[in-house]
């Protein structure tokens, strides 16, 4: 029998849920746990991908290993960490990661707690790694729940998913991508939306054009726990792709002086205040440090080459960061557009004009 | 213990790689394909990438194995240090393939490896150990 990681560190079980056992039973079903415990000649332990934790009462987190996953969308083959909120009410799914094979992980997680049905699932935005494992909780009969913006940007994506399947010659991506099926949230919201399940209040607040149009943030105020999704990232670069920088840096000054002690990033552990704080200003000075050298002239291709971003940030998904650059570089010329000096198409619009950036240090 | 050893051939190259149990030797089959394809000492294992493998037996599960990290090397661009295998069964194995995207600055690659082939394929267990034989197409 494999022993996963994450089961052994999963303990707590919400009182209620389940019967008692009559101790004759316990006693045998005790046994009978312990010899499948033992080793086997032909298989010794294996551990799984990731743990999961319980964060305060009935609020648990699986935050899986690092692993870059050849299955699924391979722009999004990193796994987010998904949140769950078990009550004897019935519980609720802050993202579903970025295949069904995961949400099934945490769908089996989530019944080690409770028989409770999954009365809620909740999509932090439209990327591929927070939703696609969506439809496991359809045979649930979840409300899957998400911001207007993302509900379209989840459709555009499945529009978008379909040209790329097409347009697969080498089969790879339909072999990647068999067996997963984009599912778009049952309910909308374009205002902030209170739900009661338990005794827990849980709050859905839209915080649109940072990160992504579809933004939102996950809040238990009397636990004082927030699920950013990609909003946060704790030692991971971030996807910076189409984001608003400056935007998001003020959402983060708005998560900041939330009454909450608890953020949950899309990746990485959970953190406080400090590491939001310290997210946010990476987010700063990346900006200031690509503004004040694209005002020196210097090209997207000088900057990624000059910055090593790698090396002053030791965080993963190092894959990103070159790409972090080139992304924040594109803004920084929409916002001050000037001559190129380069020839290369890459680094197309040069900014010669000089800014008040202050540089300031990670 | 041994873990892999490499096997001349007149126009290909194989291996033999040996471990005290199945995943064992899977994880040796693994670090004997790159210690052939390149210079692994200067590959740091930085990123953990999930590689699962089916094969109708034990044998193709293990060609079915090498073909998968040969592909993440040829199409991706990974090399790989070091193999955990989470799990295995006689059809299906879920491991874990640590290493970095090729850098021609930090990394050498010695022989590109083409494919990996059924030729003498073995994989036996012995007293005390598995063994595992495999040539590839280079």
């Amino acid at each position: 029998m494999w022993i996963f990681e994450g089961e052994r560190k999963t303990r707590t079980r919400q009182g209620g849920n389940r019967n008692v056992l009559p101790l004759p039973l316990f006693v045998a079903g005790f046994l009978l746990a312990a010899f499948a415990l033992l080793p086997s000649a032909s298989a010794s332990p294996a551990r799984g991908l990731y743990e999961v934790r319980e964060i305060k009462r009935g609020v648990y987190v699986l935050f899986p290993e690092d692993v870059v996953d050849t299955d699924g969308d391979p722009q999004f083959n990193r796994r987010t960490n998904a949140g769950f909120i078990v009550t004897p009410e019935g519980a609720a799914v802050v993202d579903t990661m970025n295949t069904p094979f995961r949400a099934r992980d945490l769908l089996y997680e989530i019944r080690r707690l409770t028989d409770q049905p999954v009365r809620y699932v909740i999509d932090t935005d439209a990327h591929a790694d927070v939703f696609l494992g969506n439809e496991v909780f359809v045979a649930e009969k979840s409300a899957i729940i998400a911001t207007i913006p993302a509900a379209a940007e989840m459709r555009d994506y499945s529009i978008d998913l379909a040209r790329r399947l097409l347009q697969d010659e080498n089969w790879r991506l339909q072999t990647r991508m068999r067996g997963i099926h984009p599912t778009p949230p049952t309910q909308t919201l374009d205002a902030e939306l209170h739900l009661q399940l338990g005794d827990e209040q849980i709050r859905i607040v839209p915080l649109s054009g940072g990160h992504s149009e579809g933004d939102a943030v996950v809040f238990l105020p009397l636990l004082k726990i927030v699920f950013l999704g990609h909003l946060f990232e704790n030692g991971f670069f971030p996807r910076i792709g189409s984001s608003d920088v400056h935007r998001w840096i003020e959402i983060l000054k708005e998560l900041e002086a939330w009454d909450a002690e608890v953020y949950i990033p899309a990746h990485g552990p959970a953190g406080g205040k400090k590491e939001l704080a310290d997210f946010r200003q990476f987010l700063e000075w990346l900006w200031n440090e690509v503004a004040t050298r694209a005002a020196e002239g210097k090209t997207a291709s000088d900057l990624k080459r000059e910055m090593k971003l790698t090396e002053i940030y030791r965080w993963s998904a190092r894959d990103l960061a070159p790409r972090a650059i080139e992304e924040v570089y594109q803004q920084v010329l929409r916002e001050r557009p000037v001559t190129p000096a380069s020839a290369d198409p890459a680094d197309q619009g040069t900014i010669t004009q000089p800014t008040a950036s202050s540089h300031q240090a990670p | 213990m041994l873990t892999f050893r490499i096997l001349e051939h007149t126009a290909d190259i194989g291996f033999e790689a040996f471990g005290a149990n199945r995943q064992e030797v899977f994880a040796n089959a693994g670090r004997a394909l790159f210690h052939i394809i390149a210079d692994t000492k200067s590959v740091e294992p930085r990123e953990q990438v999930n590689v699962s493998a089916r094969g109708t037996n034990r044998s193709e599960l293990l060609v079915n194995w090498l073909s998968d990290l040969l592909y993440l090397q040829d199409a991706e661009g990974w090399l790989f240090r070091e193999f955990e295998v989470i799990s295995l069964s006689d059809h299906c194995l879920q491991a874990v393939a640590r290493g970095e995207k090729f850098d021609p600055a930090r990394h050498q690659v010695k022989l590109p490896v083409k494919a990996i082939t059924y030729h003498q394929l073995l994989l036996e267990e012995l007293e005390g150990g598995w063994r595992a034989q495999v040539y590839v197409d280079i």
